[in-house]
């Protein structure tokens, strides 16, 4: 009479054990799993930070004090490549070739002619120097673009090296973690349902 | 393992081996940075390579180890993956280091060396005619000979300032040559993940871009002042081949800095 009592409390016993096992291999399999994932955000996460480091130089580049820095500088460039190629009022003076007696009045005249060509050519490089500036400026900002560019598509390739593996990680990971569950469990439930007891988890 | 909780495979992680992989890569990888930087000579140099040789012996010697983790080989491998990647990119812009400001600035020197010796050489032929012509007609002397030749100076001076501003657009498209370029060194960088490789591809591009691109030779400047002139320089004048429509004193380029090696 008391066997179908033991041999219940021995099913029970036998089923809760192994739901125990059940639970604490899954709770192990998810924290080898995240495990695996916190350690591939750690890596992306310095990968974004470094990211975010040259996004933010980048930005600074393309701030108003800087471009028009930028476009100061451009102007001063263009109009010393453009002024090398005036022709100095001494030479182009010398160049007009003058009868001997000329008088100095003619000298005088042909002399400040020629400073008068000299200066406009300077303003017409300074001119060009300006006007030029816009789009070297820009084209200052395209080759930083490039720059970046370049490096964070580095950065993206790594955080997707990463990625790429992480499953795979996970899955062998999730393996690793798995206890194979214990027979006393099954054996007790066994041995209820033997003594008459009934149920018994099988799991 | 009746009573549960059987043993598994080899893990490298907790055995601390994948970490002592990890920093004899990384230890390997600066190495490798300070070789190829090119700041060690002599016997550094020569003792930075014979630890190199280690460093690699090592880790041929721990490949079985390895291949036993499959979560750490996925590691290692990726992680060697993404060093031959950063070394690619180091010898890339160490090929390119040699397009610094000072090339352009030369570049866009002899773009003037080229063409500023063809504009003197016309404004001199120019210059002489004109004052043959008002010399011819006593006016040389004069306001209006003299007005006549400060605005043949300042059409040289013109045509020369354009020249220069070209100049400089023709550095600027040939570092946006040379900037594209790098950029698709890198992309193949990142495909082949294969150092070696990628420094050869490099080293030939850079040389493919130090070839100087053809320039077409300076068209007729001062064709348009003299021709309008004519009733100075007289009839026969005219006859001249000098006397040809006003075309691009650059040629066929065109405008805009993108035609100018044509």
């Amino acid at each position: 009479m008391c066997l179908p009592i033991i041999g219940g409390l021995l099913g029970a016993v036998g089923s809760i054990m192994q739901m125990k096992e059940q639970e604490a291999n899954q709770k192990r399999q998810a924290e080898a799993r995240n495990q695996k994932m916190e350690l591939t955000l750690g890596r992306n996460d310095k990968i974004a930070d470094r990211t975010k480091a040259d996004l933010d130089r980048r930005l600074d580049r393309v701030s108003p004090a800087t471009t028009a820095k930028d476009q100061k500088t451009a102007a001063g460039q263009r109009t010393a490549q453009v002024k090398k190629t005036l022709a100095s009022p001494t030479q182009a003076t010398a160049d007009v070739p003058l009868s001997g007696d000329a008088p100095d009045v003619v000298r005088s005249a042909v002399a400040q002619k020629m400073l008068d060509v000299f200066h406009q050519g300077q303003d017409r490089a300074k001119a060009m120097g300006k006007l030029g500036s816009y789009g070297d400026t820009w084209f200052k900002q395209g080759l930083y673009n490039a720059n970046f560019a370049r490096d964070e598509s580095i950065g993206n390739n790594f955080l997707h090296g990463n990625l790429a593996i992480l499953p795979a990680q996970q899955d062998i990971a999730e393996t690793r973690a798995y206890k194979p569950i214990s027979p006393i469990g099954a054996i007790l439930g066994g041995l209820g349902s033997m003594f008459g007891g009934g149920g018994g988890f099988t799991g | 393992m009746c009573l549960g909780g059987g043993g598994h495979s080899y893990d490298a992680y907790q055995k601390g081996d994948y970490q002592k992989w990890q920093a004899s890569d990384d230890a390997a990888f600066r190495l490798q940075q300070k070789i190829d930087s090119g700041k060690l000579t002599g016997p550094a140099l020569a003792q930075a390579k014979r630890q190199m040789q280690n460093y690699n012996r090592d880790a041929n010697s721990r490949i079985g180890q390895v291949n036993k983790d499959a979560a750490a080989r996925l590691d290692v491998r990726e992680h060697e993956r993404q060093q031959d990647i950063t070394t690619g990119k180091g010898r890339i812009d160490k090929a390119f280091t040699k397009f610094n400001n000072p090339y352009y600035d030369k570049y866009g020197q002899s773009y003037l060396n080229f063409y500023t010796p063809q504009l003197n050489d016309q404004y001199a032929q120019a210059r002489g005619k004109l004052t043959a012509a008002l010399a011819g007609k006593g006016t040389l002397e004069s306001t209006s000979g003299i007005g006549t030749l400060g605005r043949l100076a300042k059409e040289r001076d013109t045509a020369a300032t354009t020249i220069g501003n070209q100049a400089q657009d023709a550095k600027n498209q040939l570092r946006s040559n040379v900037e594209k370029s790098k950029s698709d060194l890198y992309s193949l960088n990142e495909s082949a993940a294969d150092p070696d490789a990628i420094n050869n591809r490099a080293i030939g591009e850079a040389t493919a871009l130090v070839a100087p691109p053809a320039f077409s030779p300076i068209g007729s400047v001062f064709a348009s002042f003299l021709g309008g002139l004519g009733n100075i320089t007289g009839p026969s004048q005219q006859q001249s081949s000098y006397y040809r429509p006003y075309s691009s004193p650059f040629g066929a380029t065109g405008g805009g800095s993108g035609t100018v090696y044509g």
